[in-house]
């Protein structure tokens, strides 16, 4: 079969929640100004200078 | 501390700074605040509420703002840009009573020193997207969802959020809320 050897997508579902959960502990641990330099790291690749006007 | 972590600390260092030596107090709410609460995800504004205490202030604010060292650039009206994290500063001048009790219950957050920077409580956050969800109407729908995540992540103190929705005209937007602990209106 074309998926044997390969996770089933019930197994890829859990393991996405799993490293959510897992972030969301490390988070928790974080102090809140740690938290907000997460964001920041999280922001950069959305900051596009181009959709701000000159 | 990665070289981000640095950029964002100069970043509120440098904003400290400046509305400091004008004397004018500010907090941090938006998405950074609601990261520094529980939820962290992307976002490229840095919402900074300021308390004007006369129209004049603001005139002080945009100057400070734009003094040199030049760091900050005009985007618009009422947002600027910061040339080294590129993120979006949005002034938000407190002009209600909610906004008004966000700020007042925003506690100080040790930061380099200093006295510290004050960031909103989970409160006065969620009171704030409620009231941004109230505004916005048909776009409200990431407010919610941040106050659901908010909510999904730690406790949440809902008989001010309540009351003030209630004071406030916020109730639509409070209805819509999903979270287990909510306390009907």
């Amino acid at each position: 079969m074309a998926t044997e050897g390969f996770p089933s997508p019930e197994r890829v579902a859990q393991l996405h929640r799993e490293a959510r959960a897992r972030l969301e502990e490390e988070f928790r641990r974080m102090t809140p100004l740690e938290r907000m330099e997460e964001a920041y790291r999280l922001s950069t690749y959305m900051i596009d200078s181009s959709t701000v006007e000159s | 501390m990665t070289a981000g972590s640095s950029e964002f600390r100069s970043l509120l260092n440098n904003l400290r700074a400046r509305l400091d030596a004008e004397r004018i107090p500010f907090a941090i709410g938006g998405s950074f605040a609601t990261a520094a609460r529980g939820y962290v995800r992307g976002t490229k504004d840095l919402d900074v509420m300021v308390v004007l205490s006369g129209e004049e202030d603001l005139l002080r604010v945009h100057r400070a703002l734009l003094a040199a060292p030049t760091r900050f650039a005009w985007v618009n009206e009422v947002d600027f840009q910061d040339e080294e994290t590129r993120l979006l500063i949005e002034l938000l001048p407190v002009i209600d009573d909610a906004q008004r009790y966000a700020f007042d219950t925003a506690p100080l957050t040790p930061f380099q020193g200093a006295a510290g920077i004050r960031i909103l409580s989970t409160e006065g956050i969620v009171l704030m997207l409620l009231r941004q969800a109230t505004q916005e109407r048909l776009a409200n729908l990431q407010r919610i969802a941040d106050i659901e995540n908010l909510a999904a992540r730690g406790a949440i103190d809902w008989k001010p959020v309540r009351e003030w929705s209630q004071r406030m005209g916020y109730e639509a937007a409070y209805r819509q809320v999903r979270a287990p602990e909510k306390p009907p209106l």
